[in-house]
């Protein structure tokens, strides 16, 4: 399973924030080219791809960048290079769009050695065209492995013509993020639609503390697709609020046991501190202790990046 | 192409049963559970469906089997309608143990696809001249999957046995868990487009609206009631349980309470005295009641009388079977 609890969003024509990128223990970045970028930039911009993943990874993170929706030819050249994992793609809006990229992603890892398949697309359903054409951008590549949204963000708000605001749930919203939830579903994609807390990268983008509660209600929720953040201030709220508490793995250890005991006696249910267990509770524990394994590891590796580097940094030691 | 089809029992098949209109209380009892098959026609419950999945060990099908034939004959006997739960992996052999005279029909689960859907009709339909039962074995779909929920709409129109549907609570739904607001993650979203895709096709839509945190069919007598009569006031019309103590509180929450029976009266009689003044609407303190909403006050009435006819009738049948 794939940890990217906490993914950090940096403009990528912003040097400090790109050195600054390893120190952050994020689980991933996403280096824009979209909205943090002023139109005058985008151009020379484009040069900045191909040294900037080396840098933005060396604590570790996994690389992903978000193109321009109109420059996605242009942006793709200049993005696909290895050290990259994703490309997020915004306002998907038709299937044709990401069969487009999909087959431009194809061409340039073959001419770039990078080995077939290895870039995902994770399209963002950002308006209203994208709610309805769902389930068709969604299998419509098998780079797309991960999706969702369709929320009532700046841009639903913006075809809908009414006023964004964060934090509050209108019939909209329910129908675009239960939508792109279900077909995230039914095609076995993870899903990025969290617990809606009312933050979020259009609520409060700053606070530690919200971004606690809100891992933590993704965690008990039993979503594990991570959250995206434009502050680092939020990083270690999210890693933390992600991560499975002691209590809950031993917890699944013992619903595992004794779902295996009952099974072995050909026993379909049973109860553990007045709590059922059956195949349901099994199968939750499972995914819990294999998440908590994932994030462990996953923070090794990103401690024996920091140790290089710090050992880069210092060759007397 | 969607169709709309008329519910078993009114469609132009074979020879007709009549069937219960009301089924507010749907409880799953083992076939394995020899104790609970023998009590279950005293609970009270609208239908019994007699588990063979999820409840029967692999191991131990072929028992459950032998013995689910006597079981529904037995159960049929009370004033409760039996429907069978195969296991949709295990369909030919469930329904061929399953399928006998005194079934009501079959509640077909984690049903992902329209053609799941055919096939099934075509085993009950195989089983059902086969063994010459009279009128037609229904079919009740739970689309437990995400892929059943998105395509719910094409799968309804896949069968005309097809007369309700719900979410079950496999898959799915036991992948959902407590969001901070005590609600299932999705599951407002979920309910209430099986209720729309649900009345669309022509079906009737089952389902509680649990808490969160009741873990659904393990739920207290009180959650049961809540969950019941919270699901009944967005459109649904019964309810799945487990065991004797949630049949009542799913019969009480899914039928109209005599306040409200009380208020649709008075509803009525506005719109009518209105309509004898020639007027096209009436007004009862101070809101509009036309000729829609004096529709749907009827409707409540009535539903609340079928729910007393119901209930006479499974009286009328326990005290039978109390003179045997």
């Amino acid at each position: 399973m794939d940890v990217r609890r906490s993914v950090l969003f940096m403009a990528i024509n912003n040097p400090r924030f790109l050195r600054g990128a390893a120190r952050h223990n994020c689980d991933g970045v996403i280096l824009d080219l979209e909205d943090a970028l002023a139109e005058r930039d985008k151009v020379r911009s484009r040069a900045l791809p191909r040294t900037a993943y080396a840098e933005v990874s060396r604590g570790g993170a996994t690389v992903q960048i978000r193109i321009n929706h109109m420059y996605w030819e242009a942006d793709l050249d200049a993005a696909v290079w290895p050290g990259l994992s994703v490309i997020n793609f915004p306002k998907a809006e038709f299937a044709d769009e990401i069969r487009r990229l999909d087959r431009r992603i194809g061409e340039l890892e073959r001419l770039r050695g990078i080995r077939p398949g290895t870039i995902e697309i994770q399209a963002s359903i950002e308006t209203v065209r994208g709610v309805t054409n769902g389930y068709e951008i969604a299998s419509a590549s098998p780079r797309v492995r991960i999706f969702g949204g369709g929320g009532m963000g700046y841009d639903v708000c913006r075809d809908l013509a009414v006023e964004t605001l964060p934090g509050v749930a209108r019939a909209t919203d329910y129908y675009g993020i239960g939508e792109t939830g279900l077909v995230a579903r039914a095609l076995g994609l993870h899903c990025v639609n969290g617990v809606r807390q009312g933050t979020g990268v259009t609520g409060d983008v700053i606070s530690g503390d919200t971004a606690f509660d809100e891992a933590t209600a993704n965690r008990r929720a039993g979503l594990y697709a991570g959250i995206t953040c434009l502050h680092p201030n939020r990083v270690d709220g999210i890693n933390r609020g992600y991560t499975p508490t002691p209590d809950e793995v031993q917890h699944a250890r013992d619903v595992l046991e004794l779902f295996e005991k009952l099974d072995g006696q050909g026993e379909v249910a049973g109860e553990l501190n007045g709590q059922p267990v059956d195949k349901w509770e099994a199968a939750r524990a499972r995914k819990l202790l294999e998440w908590s394994d994932a994030c462990a590891r996953r923070e090794r590796e990103k401690a024996a990046a920091r140790q290089r580097l710090a050992a880069a940094a210092d060759p007397a030691s | 192409m969607v169709t709309v089809h008329p519910p078993p029992g009114t469609g132009s098949y074979g020879v007709q049963v009549a069937r219960e209109a009301i089924r507010r209380s749907w409880v799953l009892v083992s076939a394995l559970d020899e104790r609970g098959v023998e009590e279950a026609r005293t609970w009270g419950a609208d239908v019994i469906v007699l588990d063979l999945e999820e409840s029967v060990h692999d191991s131990r099908k072929t028992e459950a089997r032998a013995r689910i034939g006597e079981a529904i004959s037995a159960l049929a006997q009370g004033g409760t309608e039996v429907f069978v739960r195969p296991d949709i992996e295990l369909l030919y052999a469930d329904l061929e143990a399953g399928i006998v005279p005194g079934l009501t029909g079959v509640v077909l689960p984690t049903v992902s696809s329209a053609e799941q859907v055919r096939e099934a009709d075509g085993i009950v339909d195989a089983f059902e001249r086969q063994r010459g039962l009279p009128g037609v074995v229904e079919l009740h779909l739970a689309l437990e999957t995400a892929e059943g929920s998105l395509h719910a709409m094409e799968i309804i129109a896949a069968s005309a046995r097809v007369r309700s549907v719900s979410l079950g609570r496999a898959d799915l739904v036991m992948d959902l868990r407590p969001e901070p607001n005590g609600e299932l993650h999705m599951m407002p979203y979920l309910l209430q487009r099986l209720v729309t895709v649900a009345r669309a096709g022509g079906v009737e839509p089952i389902g509680a609206w649990w808490d969160a945190d009741s873990r659904g069919m393990l739920a207290s007598p009180e959650a049961t009631l809540r969950a019941a009569r919270r699901a009944r006031r967005h459109g649904f019309r019964g309810g799945m349980g487990v065991g004797a103590s949630q049949v009542d509180p799913l019969n009480a929450g899914f039928t109209p309470d005599v306040a409200e029976v009380a208020r649709a009266a008075v509803l009525v009689q506005a719109f009518e005295t209105a309509r004898a003044r020639g007027e096209r609407w009436g007004l009862e303190q101070g809101q509009i009641v036309d000729a829609a909403r004096a529709e749907t006050a009827r409707r409540v009435i009535a539903h609340a009388e079928q729910c007393r006819g119901r209930d006479e009738r499974k009286q009328a049948a326990a005290t039978a079977a109390g003179h045997e």
